[in-house]
């Protein structure tokens, strides 16, 4: 039997020692060596070979991911490490690093108990180290740090021994003020890291070294001893000393929570239930026997398989053959292949218990963020949140109409397994349009459909998504929309929902969707505590995006049954403005008053729909209307001799410079740009720096289009929408 | 009124109940008269021999479907220069929003003149026997479109019938909700099923004001309301005694009463409505049990 092998035996076996159990992933950002770390791990653990690890990058089995260098998906690895005679099964989620993907992110926190942060010794934490660290936090994630790319500060930056420790420290204090801001109340404390407690490490994942105060005290190595290895080039040497995957086994075993441990503290904060109830018990135990709690985190496309979901199960036992429910579809599914999952390899299983994560096939209704379970009527888990905003939109249609049917299927699995991408179709045309995070994403999610699906596909330019908004409100003055047969007519006040509110409604903090009459209430409450009036708040219809429709009437007979169709055209208007047909952000709806006919076959769809679309639309026009526009925030890395060029490619770009901390011959250059204007960047960037400059992105977030630039912009979408090229006025929408 | 008595303006002229023999004899010679003829096509139904039957009478005309009413500015241009008649099944004031025609001539200063015709509304209760001073507010059961089925047919049925008033139940014509297609009109069967699916979701998601804990304690008329309509709750929908009346006004026309159990078991041809009794004066009881059948 080969390591492999034998290593898979074991696996399958400390699966069932619930406290030797360890779920995990590594939060980093991007190029902070991530992929390096996790394929040393698995090589260390024999998984795969030692001379390709740090260099074959098993955890990106995405080709695209290859490729590109940089990890797109979330995937998994399970393997096996020994402490003191013991096995553990280490399970390990593979995350990316970069912004366009935070959605995955978010999920695969859901799966973990654990992470470990890893920070460049150079650059130190980074604003998406921040992100993805206040992501695991939330979701009640332990971290441990470790500090890589040590080597490139003692033999590129020659730095002292003295300078070094107070690099680290500078990391260190960073890390844990994150952790105070944002850890749960109870482990504020007990969570903060510290070299002394062994829950920093220090290393090169690249080089294949890595150490801890407890590795030391074990080995006898000390900081001089590393710094000399460093120095002589010995690395190598230093690797078969301190290897990186045993210091960092060890540390994850020692200071990491098992499953048992962990879910005392995760199920409430991800299951509303019953926690004294029978499963809710079974769950804060984490019970073999209990009944079957799963929850998907990731679905992929296997070219064999299929879809393929991943997920951790919480309670019970996930076995082959086996009928199961995934809440909220309308029957129960059979279970076709259990696994467990080994970087590429699926390794089939007849069962997987609770505290691990499993790879299941066969269940078609699983979508990322579902629950999976034997009873149908139990108390699903929390939705994860995440909030996405797609800023830009490509338009995707297949070369050949004989590829229609198969291109819908694809989009349909892409847009379960990616919840930050947004798909519409016209089944027609065969037209699709994408939404995502940025430019990368799409690129790769079209990618994806030619060589996974081997469709080929027409691709368009990609497009801004812009925002519609109001600058004032018409408080006192309701716009009054009537109905086609004008029998019935909706008096509505728009107004700008405070920027907490709007921040709280994109984090997902308050759901989004229809409010059902007998919540109104909790849901108003929950916006009182952001100081609206929880009196207005309790009368709330519907959350669109970061919309809210209020019902704001009294004693209007058979309102109520107008109330779907109601927030049918606040739904519409909040996915199509009256400027320009952009999505709506930010507004506050309130519904003031209505007169309605006395036959409810002369208030139906047809009449009420357009009556209150044009309500609330006209209500914008006459609260001043403006556009938001998409904005990035930039870093980039240079070195000084091309500082001006990056500069220039900046500021010309409409671009706004922040900051410049510059770092003996590197300086990042730190600032804003639009969305629009980011286009073609890379290769500009590129070309400016000779290919020198490191960059990359975040979305920040939407501020007003400049006055200059209104009537062109929004000139430009109307006729690329076949609009008439002038913006309506009232009276357009009170016709 | 504006009479009309020069070369232009919209005669708005009803056809009666059913076969367009019931038109008025000066519906006909007015409708003869006019340059435009359009038959107004979502809120009731000629069928095919009727339409032929009207053309023989009046002359060629074009059918109209919701939008070109609901925003007339074509007929509205025309009737500045000549005489546009808009033939509408039944009255054309009852029943239908056609009230907003006459404003948009008043708006625009073009006389009209309206020609009234036998409904639906009326021939009813002469027809089944019942008397018209019975009779509580009329309501119609629409084709329910994805979430909304609205419920207040149903209260009002129930406030009727305990208050000893008879409910004229007019059933909806257009599956699509569009108001744009040849009428398809709700079959008996169809009817049924709404209703009892509006029940359903009266009794398992109940508005406020059918919670009577929920009410006001002083709010006296709320907490009779709520009372009422309970109560007539009580009484399965299958077990509701109706009148069913199918193609009134035509050669085909057929009136039946019985419970709705077996009123959803008649044919579906045609165009139907309901009336459900409530408590009947004995002489009502007589006429409607000697005139007609039961199933």
């Amino acid at each position: 039997m080969g390591r492999k092998e034998d290593n898979i035996k074991r696996a399958t076996e400390v699966m069932h020692i619930l406290p030797q159990i360890r779920n995990l992933c590594i939060a980093a950002h991007i190029d902070h060596g991530k992929t390096t770390l996790s394929d040393n791990l698995i090589a260390g653990a024999g998984m795969m070979s030692e001379e390709l690890a740090g260099k074959s990058r098993v955890l990106d089995f995405d080709e695209q991911e290859s490729a590109r260098g940089i990890t797109i998906n979330a995937a998994s690895a399970s393997m096996v490490h020994t402490v003191d005679g013991t096995d553990y099964l280490i399970n390990l989620i593979d995350t990316p690093g970069h912004v366009d993907f935070g959605g995955d992110v978010t999920r695969a926190m859901r799966a973990v108990d654990g992470c470990f942060i890893l920070a460049c010794a150079v650059e130190g934490p980074m604003p998406q180290t921040e992100t993805v660290v206040r992501q695991a936090l939330k979701e009640k994630v332990k971290p441990v740090l470790f500090i890589n790319k040590v080597d490139r500060l003692i033999n590129e930056l020659q730095v002292t021994p003295e300078d070094m420790m107070e690099r680290f420290k500078g990391t260190i204090t960073k890390v844990n003020r994150l952790i105070r801001q944002f850890a749960p109340e109870e482990k504020k404390k007990e969570w903060q890291v510290s070299v002394a407690d062994g829950t920093v490490a220090f290393g090169s994942a690249y080089h294949n070294w890595g150490i801890t105060v407890p590795y030391m005290q074990k080995s006898g190595i000390s900081f001089k001893d590393i710094f000399e290895y460093c120095h002589k080039e010995e690395q190598r040497a230093l690797s078969k000393k301190a290897p990186v995957h045993e210091v960092l086994l060890d540390m994850a075993v020692s200071k990491l929570p098992g499953p048992v441990e962990a879910q005392v503290y995760r199920i409430p904060n991800i299951w509303n239930g019953d926690l004294e109830g029978e499963l809710g018990q079974s769950m804060i135990n984490c019970d073999p026997k209990g009944e079957l709690a799963m929850m998907i985190t990731k679905i992929w496309m296997d070219p064999h398989a299929g879809e393929v979901a991943v997920g951790r199960i919480y309670s019970g036992s996930i076995n082959h053959g086996e009928s199961v429910w995934a809440i909220g579809a309308n029957k129960a599914e059979r279970v076709q292949q259990v696994s467990m999952m080994v970087g590429g390899d699926r390794i089939a299983v007849p069962s997987v218990v609770a505290g691990n994560i499993a790879a299941i096939t066969g269940i078609r209704s699983a979508a990322a963020g579902v629950t999976v379970t034997s009873n149908p009527d139990i108390e699903p888990f929390e939705a994860i949140r995440h909030y996405s905003e797609p800023v830009v939109t490509v338009a995707v249609e297949p070369m050949s109409m004989k590829d229609l049917p198969k291109f819908i299927d694809a989009l349909r699995s892409l847009a379960k397994s990616d919840a930050s991408l947004q798909v519409t179709t016209n089944q027609e045309t065969g037209e699709a349009l994408l939404a995502g995070m940025g430019e990368l994403h799409l690129e790769i999610t079209t990618y994806r459909i030619e060589e996974e699906q081997n469709i080929k596909v027409k691709v368009s330019e990609p497009i801004v998504v812009y925002r519609e908004c109001i600058q004032g409100n018409n408080k006192g003055n309701p716009f009054e929309g009537k109905s086609p047969n004008r029998h019935n007519r909706f008096y509505v006040e728009v107004e700008k929902l405070p920027d907490d509110v709007v921040l709280a409604l994109r984090n997902g903090d308050i759901h989004n969707g229809k409010v059902r009459p007998k919540d109104a209430k909790g849901v108003g409450d929950k916006f009182a505590e952001y100081g609206m009036d929880k009196d207005l708040m309790r009368k709330i219809y519907a959350i669109n995006g970061t919309n809210v429709l209020i019902n704001d009437t009294k004693g209007i007979q058979a309102l109520h049954e107008t109330r779907e169709l109601i927030i049918d055209a606040f739904d519409a208007v909040c996915k199509a403005g009256p400027l320009v047909e952009e999505p709506v952000s930010g507004i506050m709806v309130r519904l003031v008053d209505a007169k309605l006919h006395e036959d409810a076959i002369h208030r139906g769809p047809a009449q009420t729909i357009p009556a209150v679309r044009n309500a609330i639309k006209g209500a914008m026009i006459r609260a001043r209307p403006a556009i938001l526009e998409p904005m990035q925030k930039l870093f980039v890395s240079v070195p000084n001799q091309w500082l001006g060029g990056v500069t220039r490619e900046v500021t010309q770009r409409r671009g706004i410079i922040e900051d410049m901390p510059s770092e003996g011959e590197v300086t990042t250059v730190i600032g804003t740009v639009p969305v629009a204007e980011s286009f073609g960047f890379s290769n500009d960037i590129r070309a400016a720096s000779q290919g020198r400059a490191i960059w990359n992105t975040e979305n920040s977030g939407f501020v007003e289009l400049p006055r200059g630039l209104y009537e062109n912009v929004a000139g430009g979408i109307r006729s690329r929408k076949g609009l008439k090229p002038e913006i309506p006025g009232e009276a357009y929408y009170s016709d | 009124m504006i009479l009309v008595d020069d070369d232009s303006g919209i005669f708005l002229i009803g056809t009666g109940v059913g076969d367009p023999s019931m038109m008025p004899v000066k519906g006909v010679e007015l409708a003869k008269e006019c340059e435009y003829r359009f038959l107004e096509g979502y809120t009731s139904l000629l069928g095919e021999n009727g339409t032929a039957k009207l053309q023989k009478m009046v002359g060629e005309f074009e059918i109209l479907r919701r939008s070109s009413i609901e925003n007339p500015s074509r007929i509205i241009e025309m009737a500045k220069e000549s005489k546009v008649a808009i033939l509408v099944v039944g009255d054309p004031l009852q029943a239908t929003t056609h009230a907003d025609l006459i404003l948009h001539a008043i708006e625009n200063n073009i006389p009209y003149k309206i020609v009234h015709a036998t409904s639906v509304t009326t021939v009813v209760s002469g027809g089944l026997g019942l008397q018209s001073y019975k009779f509580g507010r009329q309501v119609t059961i629409a084709f329910p479109m994805g979430d909304y089925l609205p419920t207040s047919p149903i209260e009002m049925m129930c406030e009727n019938y305990e208050n000893g008033l008879h409910t004229l139940v007019l059933l909806d014509l257009d599956p699509t909700g569009s108001g744009e297609v040849e009428p398809t009109p709700m079959t008996p069967k169809e009817a049924v099923e709404i209703i009892q699916k509006s029940v359903r979701k009266l009794k398992e998601d109940p508005p406020e004001y059918l919670v009577e804990e929920l009410l006001g304690k002083d709010d006296l008329g709320a907490i009779i309301k709520c009372i009422k309509i309970n109560n007539r709750l009580q009484t399965p929908v299958e077990g509701w005694q109706a009148i069913l009346c199918s193609n009134l006004g035509t050669e085909n026309e057929q009136i039946v009463y019985g419970k709705l159990s077996s009123i959803s078991r008649m044919g579906g041809e045609g165009i139907h409505c309901l009336v459900i009794p409530a408590n009947m004066h004995q002489m009502e009881e007589k006429a409607l049990y000697a005139m007609h059948n039961k199933v």
